[in-house]
């Protein structure tokens, strides 16, 4: 902790350009361990997430003999339950915005490079959907289809969608006025061609931005969608559902409530900061 | 060799809906260009001189009116139409900053057309832009680097290459010349005239540029809010300007170079082409507007090739210099 009192906050903020600044450095790195952790938190975890060892006891603390971070009230390891966890709830939100940017994508650009009705009917469908609250929808949506991982990615994934679909339209859009466009219709190439040739290849980098921030989003809405039981199941653990099933044991032990919540911080904070560097970093 | 021109446009109206109000862009243009001719269409910004530009290459569709290339219709609606219109058509625009991908090499960026038209395989279409290059005055080394590096001449030969890679036999060149520099303006200019002197290629070059378009066109039409108000070749033109207009473009623009013409004046701006005055769309800034001009449409006064579009066509009276003054009346 010291050496973060030592960051120079006024010189960070005064840095500026193609260069990231030291607090998303700490942000890339914080993100990193948190995805490694995800990459090998199954082997490093002391037990398997759903063993349970009544006979080291329930509800335990931290720095208990044996468990680091303790057990739940199923006696289980809270360390190898986070662990896994990450793994889960990073997956969800990496398949969410995945899927949903892949929507965007498809919905946007056709969009974007029909105009016309077809822009019309597909942007104001858009629009009906970012009508409703987010976590309204992805509820009704994960009720809807019966909850499940694979439910909680598509409910998530429809959520986002509308955001992409706009912005690869009007990423589309501004592209296509561009003479090199025009260049290449003029030489006869394919609509196709040009989305592929000409306007991906330059659009990528904001929307790369825009997903990163996505992901920022996605890692509290799996958490919401698993607190209220619509999310991941158990006894596969997520951080949602191990809040959900820490809360009702709150009074006699913050700990698998707290533990988790830690995770979702850490890694919305570090992914939003980051995400924002990355930014304006290709902006310049 | 048939006996259609290369490019044939007919009554040539662009029209947009800005909200309740109608835009003409262009107003019923009449247009031809023969095999290997150079001609230049000149006129001011909101002239209509680049949406004709972009109508003719099938960029976008007329409101009214129809082209033919080679006696065919452009269509550009139909991908076939405008991938037969691709390979006998080049284009260049004005910015070279934006006319290339910033994510393409120069060679790919050459290449490309070729690959639209599946060109030969990819060694000999690396043969090809590496003669390409070579043609517009770049060295072949250049091909691997990115746009970002090269500078605005640079740029611009690069676009010139690419409209050069299907051998085509017009050149649309959208305001070439005008984002460059003045001592880069010439080499270009130069490029393509030794470019004509080795091919029989048509050019059809958009400029506002007096200056720059007697070094290119053999034939000039003049345009003013929609509409050719002029058109001669460029000896009779520069000899014997009949329109009020032409005229007044002139003397600004041997004022640029430093002779001493009597000025004409051209009085206010350019009226949006949304509300366009009646009768001669020229009468309201016109020196010589008389009561008629304002009521009726000028018919087109026609002799041999140089066609007017004027009621009171003819050279600058001396009485007129009078009235106006040795340095013209100041705007």
């Amino acid at each position: 902790m010291a050496g973060l009192a030592e960051v120079p906050v006024g010189a960070a903020v005064r840095s500026s350009g193609g260069a990231l600044r030291t607090v998303e450095w700490l942000a890339a790195g914080a993100f990193g361990l948190i995805v490694l952790l995800a990459i090998l938190g199954p082997l490093l975890a002391p037990y398997p997430p759903e063993e349970q060892r009544f006979a080291d006891g329930v509800l335990l603390g931290p720095g208990s003999p044996g468990h680091l971070l303790g057990t739940d009230q199923l006696a289980r390891d809270l360390l190898s339950r986070l662990l896994v966890g990450t793994r889960v709830s990073l997956g969800v939100a990496l398949a969410a915005v995945v899927l949903g940017l892949g929507l965007g994508l498809l919905i946007g650009g056709i969009a974007g490079m029909r105009g016309g009705w077809v822009d019309a009917v597909l942007m104001r469908a858009m629009d009906a959907l970012l009508a409703f609250p987010a976590l309204v929808l992805a509820l009704v949506i994960a009720a809807a289809l019966g909850p499940s991982l694979r439910t909680t990615v598509l409910a998530i994934s429809i959520v986002m969608a509308p955001g992409f679909a706009r912005l690869v339209r009007s990423l589309t859009l501004r592209e296509r006025a561009r003479d090199y466009v025009a260049a290449a219709r003029a030489s006869g190439a394919s609509a196709g061609r040009i989305a592929r040739v000409h306007i991906l290849p330059n659009i990528w980098a904001p929307l790369g931005a825009q997903a990163a921030l996505a992901f920022g989003h996605a890692i509290p809405a799996e958490a919401a969608l698993s607190f209220l039981g619509l999310g991941v199941q158990l006894p596969d653990p997520s951080w949602g559902n191990m809040i959900s099933e820490g809360y009702a044991y709150l009074s006699l032990s913050p700990w698998g409530v707290v533990l988790p919540s830690i995770m979702i911080v850490c890694t919305v904070a570090s992914i939003s900061i980051l995400a924002d560097g990355v930014r304006r970093a290709l902006e310049v | 060799m048939s006996a259609s021109p290369l490019l044939e446009a007919r009554g040539i109206a662009k029209r947009y809906r800005v909200g309740r109000a109608v835009l003409t862009a262009v107003d019923g243009v009449d247009l031809t260009i023969g095999r290997g001719e150079a001609v230049a269409v000149v006129g001011e910004s909101g002239s209509g001189k680049s949406t004709l530009a972009r109508i003719l290459v099938g960029l976008e569709a007329p409101s009214q009116g129809e082209v033919r290339f080679d006696g065919r219709i452009v269509d550009p609606t139909s991908r076939g139409s405008r991938l037969s219109l691709g390979a006998r058509v080049g284009v260049v625009f004005q910015d070279p900053y934006g006319s290339l991908n910033p994510r393409l090499s120069v060679a790919r960026a050459i290449e490309e057309p070729l690959i639209v038209h599946r060109w030969g395989d990819a060694s000999a279409r690396r043969r090809r832009v590496a003669e390409l290059l070579e043609a517009v005055g770049l060295d072949p080394d250049l091909g691997a680097r990115r746009p970002r590096g090269l500078s605005g001449g640079q740029r611009q030969r690069v676009a010139i290459a690419r409209a050069l890679a299907l051998d085509p036999e017009l050149l649309v060149l959208d305001e070439p010349v005008s984002a460059l520099d003045v001592s880069v303006q010439a080499q270009i200019l130069n490029l393509l005239a030794d470019l004509r002197r080795a091919r029989t290629l048509a050019y059809l070059f958009i400029s506002h540029d007096l200056a720059v378009v007697r070094q290119v066109a053999e034939r000039i039409a003049v345009m003013y809010l929609g509409r050719i108000v002029e058109i001669a070749s460029a000896d009779e033109l520069y000899g014997a300007a009949a329109h009020p207009y032409t005229l007044a473009l002139l003397s600004s623009a041997a004022e640029v170079e430093g002779a001493r013409a009597s000025r004409i004046p051209l009085q206010g701006d350019p009226p949006s082409p949304i509300e366009r005055p009646g009768g001669c769309p020229f009468h309201p800034r016109c020196f010589r507007a008389r009561e008629r001009c304002g009521r009726e449409d000028p018919v087109v006064a026609t002799d041999g090739s140089h066609r007017v579009a004027c009621w009171y066509p003819g050279p600058v009276e001396p009485e007129e210099v009078r009235r106006l003054g040795p340095g013209g009346r100041d705007v």
